[in-house]
Formats: structure tokens, sequence, C-alpha cells
């Protein structure tokens, strides 16, 4: 699988931009030029220089810099609402999958019940019910998403619960905890990646949004998608504020939808016979 | 699977063309129109939210619509008052009986006619809603309201109050709807329809979406040269910019409807021109003097002190702002007095915050006794300005390792928080003319805006009040400056207002446009005065 994946042009120069974007954000302090909070209000909207490789924004701050340090909440707030999802997702699944009977049910039909809600609206109203601030955000997109997880993944748990290593694993009398976490879950792993990978392009712009609506990550914590709506409010005097932040989300999400799409590609038995 | 992506990317390509050819489409018809009629005599105005409820009786109406439609016994001018419904009036010696004669032959927009009878309707509407109306003091000094015949009205008060004819010439609530539109003689709970005597009548509306008004035929004074104004809803700042770029609509007109950078952008422009008016009113933040940080007054002169106004000035506003030393301009009547700025001074600050104990802890922020020095400051998410200066002053107080939490709200949770005092810092305004300064300070005694909230924390908050309403009755010119010398020099050094610039307000417009200008209020748009060319 890994020679498939060396040889799949697509998923390793998105592995590469996507590995590379993830260090510049762990590395912002060194690579930065500037303080990325640092206002200069009387050198606001300054074009592209040496000191300002992006020119600045409408506080006078180092956009380049500030492009950094927001690879930081974007990409890392992702990363973790996938975690969530994740989690949740896969415990339920496995639980409704492997168990069946009133469990199953249960769970199955609360993630009924989730999926028939459109998801961005959801989002809104957990935020607005719990109040904005990022934690809620992620908790938010997080309880809007594990049904979809559970669903996948209950699916995938059905197809190898009654494989002949589980059924020995059950008779010889290891535990219940055990089946689930040595046996089912390592095989339902790579199904899992694919589906994450997919995902967080999903979450990036998800978050983003809510940023840009005001409703994630506040002032002043460099995000995309607050830059963007900071940037938006200049739309007409100065459009050249909105390239960066609109950009990089736009690269770094189409980046990980290519990675997902190729990851998929690679594991696709199907494809492999051909 | 290769062939398909490029064929969804290739759909994808065809919609953004679609969807843009969809744009230049839609605005053909209204260039053309445009170029048809000779002269144009309808206006395309735009607002960021929807006119609500224009019950001038009540203050949940835009102003701008209000004073379209109705219209009070007296106008304010550059020059004084100026009779409106009233043709005349007589002030007793004593300065307690107003006798108003009501100009003849006006008729509501529904035909009723608009005498003293009807005048009277109103006042008795008004009165029955006293408790509404705490910031205007004649309602504590009224005694009576009268119309002995149909061309009389007459006003007893208990003292004489040298404000008076100012609150009877503001936008509300002595504006006169037609008693024919008022619920039995009433209009505390709304009223059947907005029908006054304006020089436009509302014809229709749909919430959140548009107004159209038009000219009012039988209006008794001179007919206005637009005939028909449509006022369309466009919350966002930069959306009504491209609006006013391609024609859909002609004027944007307003303190909080365009920043700095639009006006500068069309100040060489021959298409859109840009107006702004003098100085009109102070915009400033409040400090909550019950918050436990504010209530120390070392602690509010150091943010005094911690503030650039001429930074924000400069850097913000581009100059068209002048920073602010005080609560009112010195051009305000009775505001003249000698009050010593608190000029922007880092260091000072930072001296007298460590001074009254907050020292700096590990994080950058400052602490005492266990307390971090965590303000919020509230913001109107509808002004186009306000969140930039917040930011500005949340980067610039981080310096001096006060945090700053900066949270906006739509225009009425800010103010519904404001009045109820659920803020530490807040942006506002003073009022501007004519209500400042004696409207303005009145309205401290009462839960009207934020100020009375936030100053509950000030030790001699009840000999401020007190002076206050003193000022309101006094009939002494010189015993009444020394008054307002004692309450503004009072509230400067207790610092509970941080003055930032002096607004003003802004237009820009079409070129075609002419007459665009400003009156006394801020809150009125003078649609009267404009013509196209």
């Amino acid at each position: 699988m890994l020679k498939k994946f060396l040889k799949n042009k697509v998923a390793m120069l998105t592995t590469i931009l996507i590995v590379f974007v993830a260090f510049v954000g762990i590395f912002a302090p060194i690579l930065a030029p500037n303080d990325p909070y640092k206002t200069d209000i009387l050198n606001k909207f300054s074009t592209f220089s040496l000191s300002y490789p992006l020119g600045t924004d409408h506080l006078g701050r180092c956009v380049f810099s500030r492009m950094l340090y927001g690879i930081r909440p974007t990409l890392g707030l992702a990363a973790l609402t996938m975690l969530g999802t994740i989690g949740l997702g896969a415990l339920m699944g496995l639980l409704a999958g492997y168990f069946r009977g009133w469990i199953d049910e249960i769970i199955m039909r609360v993630v009924d019940v989730m999926l028939s809600f459109p998801s961005q609206i959801m989002v809104f109203a957990v935020v607005a019910l719990l109040g904005i601030n990022v934690q809620n955000v992620i908790l938010a997109n997080v309880f809007v998403k594990w049904a979809w997880y559970a669903r996948m993944i209950r699916t995938g748990v059905l197809k190898y619960r009654d494989r002949n290593f589980v059924l020995f694993s059950r008779c010889i009398g290891n535990r219940e905890s055990f089946i689930l976490g040595r046996h089912l879950l390592p095989s339902i792993a790579s199904e899992m990646a694919v589906l994450a990978s997919l995902d967080i392009g999903w979450a990036i712009i998800n978050i983003s949004t809510l940023s840009f609506l005001g409703l994630g990550v506040q002032a002043p914590i460099p995000e995309w998608g607050a830059m963007l709506n900071e940037a938006k409010n200049v739309l007409t005097t100065n459009p050249v504020q909105m390239l960066a932040p609109g950009i990089a989300i736009v690269v770094v999400v189409s980046a990980f939808h290519l990675l997902g799409d190729a990851l998929r590609d690679i594991l696709d038995p199907k494809e492999a016979n051909l | 699977m290769k062939k398909n992506r490029l064929g969804v990317i290739l759909m994808a390509g065809a919609l953004v063309l679609s969807m843009l050819a969809g744009c230049g489409n839609t605005d053909t018809p209204e260039v053309s129109s445009d170029a048809d009629t000779s002269t144009k005599d309808e206006l395309v105005f735009v607002n960021y939210r929807d006119i609500r409820d224009l019950n001038p009786h009540l203050y949940g109406g835009e102003m701008y619509a209000q004073e379209m439609l109705f219209e009070s016994l007296v106008n304010i001018t550059e020059d004084g008052y100026e009779g409106c419904l009233a043709e005349d009036w007589e002030i007793s010696e004593d300065g307690k009986v107003y006798t108003f004669k009501i100009r003849e032959g006006v008729t509501f927009s529904d035909g009723t006619v608009c005498d003293a009878n009807a005048i009277l309707a109103n006042f008795n509407a008004i009165i029955e809603n006293k408790d509404r109306h705490t910031w205007l003091e004649m309602m504590n000094l009224l005694v009576g309201v009268s119309a002995p015949d149909e061309n009389t009205f007459v006003i007893e008060l208990s003292k004489p109050y040298y404000p008076m004819l100012t609150e009877l010439g503001v936008t509300r609530p002595f504006a006169m709807v037609s008693p024919a539109a008022m619920k039995d003689g009433s209009t505390k709970d709304g009223v059947n329809e907005y029908i006054g005597t304006g020089p436009y009548v509302l014809k229709e509306f749909v919430t959140d979406q548009y107004a159209v008004f038009e000219a009012n035929e039988n209006y008794w004074g001179e007919q206005p040269a637009i005939k028909k104004i449509t006022v369309k809803v466009i919350p966002d700042n930069q959306t009504r910019i491209m609006a006013l770029e391609k024609g859909e609509i002609d004027l944007i007109y307003g303190k909080n409807m365009i920043d700095a950078d639009a006006v500068n952008k069309y100040l060489d422009s021959d298409e859109i021109k840009v107006a702004l008016s003098t100085p009109t009113s102070t915009r400033q933040i409040v400090l909550n003097t019950t918050n436990s940080i504010l209530s120390d007054t070392a602690v509010r002169q150091a943010l005094q002190y911690a503030t650039n106004r001429q930074a924000i000035s400069d850097g913000i506003f581009y100059g068209l702002e002048e920073p602010a030393d005080t609560l009112f301009a010195t051009t305000i009547p009775y505001c003249n007095v000698e009050l010593e700025a608190y000029a922007y001074d880092e260091n000072l600050a930072d001296e007298m915050l460590t001074q009254a104990g907050w020292v700096l802890g590990a994080d950058g922020v400052r602490e005492k006794d266990g307390q971090k020095m965590a303000l919020d400051l509230l913001y109107n998410s509808d002004s186009v300005t306000e969140k930039a200066i917040a930011e500005y002053l949340q980067s610039e107080y981080a310096k001096l390792g006060i945090e700053l939490n900066i949270i906006g709200q739509e225009e009425q949770s800010y103010r519904d928080n404001m009045k109820g005092g659920n803020f530490d810092m807040v942006f506002n305004i003073c009022w501007g003319t004519p209500y400042d300064p004696q409207s303005s300070l009145a309205a401290m005694r009462a839960p009207v805006y934020g100020d009375y909230a936030a100053q509950q924390g000030l030790h001699d908050k009840a000999e401020i009040d007190d002076a206050i309403t003193k000022i309101l009755t006094s009939t002494d010119e010189e015993e009444r400056q020394e008054l307002y010398r004692f309450v503004l020099t009072r509230l400067h050094e207790d610092a509970v207002y941080i003055p930032l610039t002096f607004e003003c307000n802004k237009s820009i417009y079409r070129a075609d446009l002419q007459g665009v200008g400003f009156t006394q209020t801020q809150y009125e748009v003078p649609f009267a005065d404009m013509y196209f060319e």
C-alpha cells in the first residue's frame, strides 16, 4: 500500500504540501517576520514590502505573519474537531455494529435523527445555545458530525464481526473490550483514515466559516476565516486584503480533498484489480 | 475517475461563468432607465436595517423615516426655532405658559384636519405613556395641556424650563400622528397606520427588504423635488458601496453607514460625491463604574491616558474625525469650560496602574489580589468603524497589560445591554445637537442609555444628578453656566467617559444628485432639499 501511495503523484504532492503547511504553522514564531498582534495604525493597508511581505491589514498588522500564525488555529482546530468526531463516531459505531440488538437500535435511531437535520443549521443552533467561543464551535462540529461516522463505521464493523478471527477470539473467551479494541478497530482503521482526511477539509471550511461570521475564533487571534471577514470590510477599497487568506483556505482545503480522493483510489480494491 | 473529476471542474467553471453573466444582465435595464428620464424624481436610498415601528410617540422606529412622515409644533434650525405645525407662539413672562397658534389648513395624509384638538389628542396619548419618556424633564414639570379653541394650544408648566421648545421640536415623541390612526386615542401600544402631516407618505413596505415613500400631495409646505423615495435594506457596508457604484442606489447617508476608507476613495471621484458635516457628536467609551476593576478612579484615569486619540483620528479616520478631549465639544452651548485633557501618555498610565496595585503578572496581564485585569468592550457590529477602533484599543491596552475582550452585537441587543448596564466598557455617542448638552445630561439620571448604569458606582452620583436637575429649571444664565461647569468637571475628573473623536455625519452619493446637506439634528436626512440634475 505504501508503494502505491508513493506512486500516486496527487497523494504525494498534497501530503508534502499539508506537512509543509503544518510545519510552517508549528515554527511560525521563528519564520514570521513580525509580531502578528503588533498594530501600527498609521501604516495600515501598506503594500507588499520586504518588512511586510504581504502588506499590512486594517490595523497595520503584518498580514504575512498573521497568515503563518493563522495556520495554528485553522489546522489545529480542524484536526481537533476530526479527532473528536472520529473518536465519538468510532465508539458509537463499534458499539452499535458489534453488539447489535437494542444498543444498535437506540444508537442508530439517534443517528437517524441527527442526520435528518441540515448540519450547518445545527452548528449555528449549538453555538447560539452554548455561546460564542472556540470550544463551543468544536463541540458543535463534533456534535453534528459524529452520527455520520457512527453509521459508516458500524457498516465496517458489520463486515468483520462474523469473520472467523473474531469468532475465534470470542470462543476462547477474550473480553469484549479486547475484541473491539484489538480486532475490530484495526480492521476498520484504514477506512477511517480516508474518511478523516476527506473530511478535514470540511472541518477547516466550517471553522473558517464560523470565524468569518464572527461565531468562531475571536479577535485578535489570527485565523484565516476571521482574517477574511476583516478583509471583507474593505472589499471595495482594498480588495488585495482578501487574497492571502482566501487563496490559503482554497489551497489547503483542496489539498485535503485531493488527498482524500487519492487515498480512496489507493485503498480501493477494485482499482487495484484493473 | 480522472475524467470524472475533470468533468466536475468544467461544470463548476460553467456554473461560475453563468452566475457572472447573470450578474451582468440584471443591471442593464436599470442603466437604460436612468438614461431615459430627463429629470429624475425618484431616489433610491439605503439603510442598514428596516424602518421598524414608525410610531413617533415611541422610540422603536428609524428616525429619518419618522422625520419624513411626521412633524412637530416647532422646527429647530441653525438660527433658532421656526414654526412648523404651530405658526407662532407666545411664552408667558414667568416662563410657565406656552401658547401656540396652530397653523390653519393643515391636514394629515388621511384627510383628518390637524387642528388644536388633534394636537391635544396627540399630547394626551404621549402623556398617558409618561414613564416611557423619563429623559424629558418637561414631563415632570407638566401641569396640563389644553385646546381652548381650534387654533390655540396651551401647555402649562410648574416651573420655567429653558429647553422646552427644543424638546417639542425633536423627532420624538412630540410628533403628530393622525388621531384616526390611534388605537382608541392611545399610542402606547402602537398605531394602526403611520399617518402624519409630513412631506412624504409611506406607500408600502416589506420588512427587512424595502420601504417606499411618496410625496404627500396635500402637504402644506413646499413640495419636495424628489417625488418617490425607495429605501432598500442592505446591512453590509461593502454591499452598499457596490450598489452605489452600480447605480442601484443613489445615496448613502449616516454616521455609521460609511467608513473613512470609502470616503477617502471617493474624494476625487467624478461619479460619486462625498459630503461631510461639521462635527455632530462625540464618539466615546463609557466605563462602568460598578465594575470591580473600573470602580477605582485611578484605573479609569489610567485608561484615559492609555488611549491614543490622535492615532485613532489619523489612523482609522484619516483625520476626517478630530480627536476629542472632552465629553462635549467646546462649541456646544455651555460646554466651553476649561477642562484639562487626558493627553496620551503610556508611561503615566503604566505608573498609575502599578500604583493602584495592578502589577504585571507572568502572562503579561496585570493582576491585583488574584484578579486579572480583563475587561469586556461591547461594540455595535452594525457600525462600520467601532470594530476597528475596538481592535486597535485591544492591542494598545494589551501593551499595558490590560486584557480587552471585544464583543460585537447587532444594534438592538447592543443597546439593550447598554441600557441594562451589562457591560464593562461600551461604545456610545452623545446625542448631538439639539440634544446636547441638556437632554444628554438629563438622560443620565434615569436608565435611558448606558450612562445611568455606568455612573452608579460614582460616590458623587447623587450630587451630579441633583445639579443636572437644577440646570434644567434654572432661569439665571450665570447660575446655569456654573452648574454645567460643575457637572462637566465632575464627570471629566471621575473619568467615566473616554472621549475618542468628534464624529461627523457622512454621505456619499451619485454625482447627479444635488442638494445633499446636513441639518441640525444628525438623525434626519433632509430629502426635501435634494433634487436631480
